[in-house]
């Protein structure tokens, strides 16, 4: 096997093949994996805690983390609205949002925004926190381009040292996408983000305003769909709850970043697994509790 | 339908006319026992004035300003103030009788993209009374020629935006067939029997009714019948479903040599087919739309759609190599850019996948052909109307 990107992770380098006959493994120390860890009681953030408080299991085999690290590293955040039919009625609001958004971040961090209408569109492209940007979100009567959008803001491959933050306002119902389901699915597991999704869905849609009929079809279920995929890199999928409430964008993304910038990072190298295929992460936090732990589900290595 | 057929060519144009003229005739009779709404403060003979003098944006313009409710009464104006405007003036009667039915297309126009394309106060008028009614002053004109035939291509590329292919084309299926009157472009080829552009709009108005599928590429394919008992509904359905898959694909493949719309027809030849679940019979026309394909889209869309197909049936290499020819044709377009990302990311290669995903974004404000294939011509719309404004200034 030849040095290969370890998908959806980091800083990888995979070992040289072994034997054909036998299953390839890591050997320690050639290959990081990065993972980040959100651990919550109620809606307030577990603080101070320390590698040692953490229980790592990689394909079902526990791992030694190396380091855990917490606010400083510098954020790539996509945030993502659906500006097509159902939402078009709120285009002032999200124009506003955006810029609110943009005073969030730290003077480190980076800023694009995607939205979606006949085509994904790449309104602000990456551009450092505090900038001043003119936002220019048109209405669209189009279809509901989501997993390709989302296709397209995965794929993003941050420099090293910086995690990336996908946000992204939609109404769920996706219309047009030429990547599938299962594709999504699968790149969410490959993806080095952690994806966040609102659902945006009813938030004063201008019904007189024409949308397209929708082909292809999503199959059943594309709440489900959206919830794997986030589910899948970390993330969730937000309904209206206690904890959460979407009346404005911006104040979505607030609750979404402030709980990723006080999740931790953890790192390590796998050890005793195969080094192929899909690698099933479990993280436990004993010293925690009944907190909710949130981490990416697992990686593909290549 | 049938009695039609059996007719001579002569008198099936007599006939297919006189059902034509009778079917909005009809409703139109209907409609005058229903007062006029105003379109007040819209002054109909005054705007026709200005788009028959060539100042149509001024003319559509003012309907637009108007607003939603005044679009919508003024459908039933045409047939009274109108035809009113249009009889003014003997002298120029045909000329304005086109000018009257392009103007009432644009209005439609408005209309559609309002999302009122069958929204009206009156159930008998809302755009396909418009379009009927404008048809029928276009035939009054005597020998079918250049402006009535730029009329039907924006007509068709119109009722594509909003997916209306019953509108267009009457069903081969015999059930349905028997209660449908008569489609627009079906009327128009009696004017233009041989016109290629005409007859793929039949076609595409056909295979369009397939266009419903699951992302994953399965048929899911329905035909509405709503009105059969459902014990035999379902036996009827898979029966009017294969007759009119393959009536729309026999349409298709009797213009795939034509040399200038044959590559369009094999395109969507092999989208019916790979909607039906024909993958090797869909692989064939759009290999043979990719060979002979003469501009950059085109060979774009065929690429694109062979790529894709194969993607979803996990042939991956294969998928790639189609996908990278259709950027080669029309670079950083965003369908199969997407796609290409996410081959490359399953693969492995992270730093290609985010290089064609980046070099997609570069293509600002370009709308990939593939995202509209499914609404028709309407893409064209805008240069449709344009020709045919051409037409009414002459």
């Amino acid at each position: 096997m030849t040095a290969r990107a370890l998908a959806a992770v980091i800083a990888v380098t995979l070992l040289s093949a072994a034997p054909a006959a036998q299953q390839p493994r890591f050997r320690a120390v050639t290959a990081v994996v990065t993972v980040s860890v959100s651990v919550k009681r109620g809606n307030t953030a577990v603080a101070n805690l320390r590698a040692s408080d953490f229980t790592l299991t990689d394909s079902g085999v526990p791992q030694a983390i190396e380091a855990v690290s917490i606010e400083s590293v510098p954020i790539d955040v996509t945030l993502f609205l659906d500006t097509s039919g159902s939402t078009a009625g709120k285009l002032g609001e999200m124009r506003h949002d955006v810029q609110s958004i943009l005073q969030l971040l730290r003077s480190e961090d980076r800023f694009r925004l995607l939205t979606i209408g006949d085509t994904v569109n790449e309104v602000v492209p990456w551009v450092a926190a505090g900038t001043k940007v003119p936002v220019a979100i048109e209405p669209v009567g189009g279809i509901s381009l989501i997993r390709d959008a989302l296709m397209l803001a995965l794929v993003h491959r941050p420099q090293p040292g910086r995690r990336h933050l996908i946000v992204g306002m939609t109404d769920r119902q996706d219309c047009g996408s030429v990547v599938s389901s299962a594709l999504l699915h699968e790149i969410a597991g490959r993806s080095e983000a952690v994806m966040h999704l609102v659902d945006y869905s009813g938030s004063g849609g201008d019904p007189r305003y024409r949308v397209r009929g929708c082909s292809p079809q999503a199959a059943p279920g594309g709440e489900e769909v959206l919830a794997g995929a986030a589910e899948r890199t970390g993330g969730e999928l937000h309904g209206q709850s206690r904890f959460f409430r979407a009346s404005s964008i911006a104040r979505a993304f607030r609750t979404i970043f402030d709980d990723f910038r006080q999740s931790y990072v953890l790192r390590y190298s796998p050890e005793g697994v195969t080094a192929g295929g899909w690698h099933p992460i479990v993280v436990r936090v004993p010293a925690a509790g009944n907190a909710a732990i949130r981490a990416r589900q697992g990686y593909y290595a290549n | 339908m049938a009695v039609m057929r059996s007719f001579s060519g002569a008198a099936a144009l007599l006939v297919a006319l006189a059902l034509a003229v009778a079917h909005p005739a009809a409703d139109q009779q209907k409609e005058t026992e229903i007062p006029l709404r105003p379109i007040t403060p819209l002054d109909l003979g005054r705007t026709l004035d200005l788009y028959a003098a060539g100042r149509f944006d001024e003319a559509v313009q003012a309907v637009a300003r108007a607003g939603d409710e005044v679009g919508r009464n003024l459908r039933r104006h045409w047939p009274v103030t109108g035809r009113a405007w249009i009889d003014a003036e003997p002298g120029s009667r045909p000329r304005r009788l086109l000018a009257a039915a392009a103007f009432a297309l644009e209005t439609e126009d408005l209309r559609a993209e309002r999302g009122d394309w069958r929204v009206s106060d009156n159930p008998l008028c809302a755009a396909a009374c418009v379009l009927d009614w404008a048809q029928l002053q276009l035939i009054e004109r005597g020998t079918p020629d250049r402006a009535e035939r730029a009329w039907h291509l924006a007509a068709a590329a119109l009722a594509g935006g909003v997916r209306d292919w019953r509108y267009l084309q009457r069903p081969a299926d015999p059930v349905r067939a028997a209660r449908a009157p008569s489609g627009l472009i079906d009327r128009a080829l009696i004017r233009f029997p041989s016109d290629p552009a005409l007859r793929l709009e039949q076609a595409l108005a056909a295979a369009s009714r397939f266009n419903v599928i699951r992302e994953d590429g399965a048929a899911a394919a329905t035909v509405a019948l709503n009105s059969i008992p459902p014990s035999v509904r379902e036996r009827l359905g898979l029966l009017a479903v294969r007759q009119d898959a393959q009536a729309a694909a026999d349409l298709l493949a009797a213009l795939a040599e034509d040399p200038d719309v044959g590559v369009e027809a094999r395109t969507r030849l092999g989208y019916l087919y790979w909607t039906q679940g024909s993958h090797e019979a869909s692989q064939a026309q759009l290999t043979a739309a990719i060979s002979r394909a003469r501009d950059p889209e085109s060979r774009y869309l065929a690429s694109f759609l062979l790529g894709w197909t194969l993607a979803a049936r996990g042939e991956s290499a294969a998928a790639i190599r189609h996908l990278e020819a259709a950027l080669e044709a029309r670079p950083g377009s965003q369908c199969a850019a997407v796609l290409l990302a996410a081959l490359g990311l399953q693969g492995g290669d992270a730093a290609k996948a985010d290089a064609i995903a980046r070099a997609s974004f570069e293509r600002k404000t370009d709308l990939d052909p593939w995202r509209l294939f499914l609404y028709g011509h309407h893409p064209r719309l805008s240069e449709l109307i344009a020709a045919l404004r051409r037409e009414v200034a002459q």
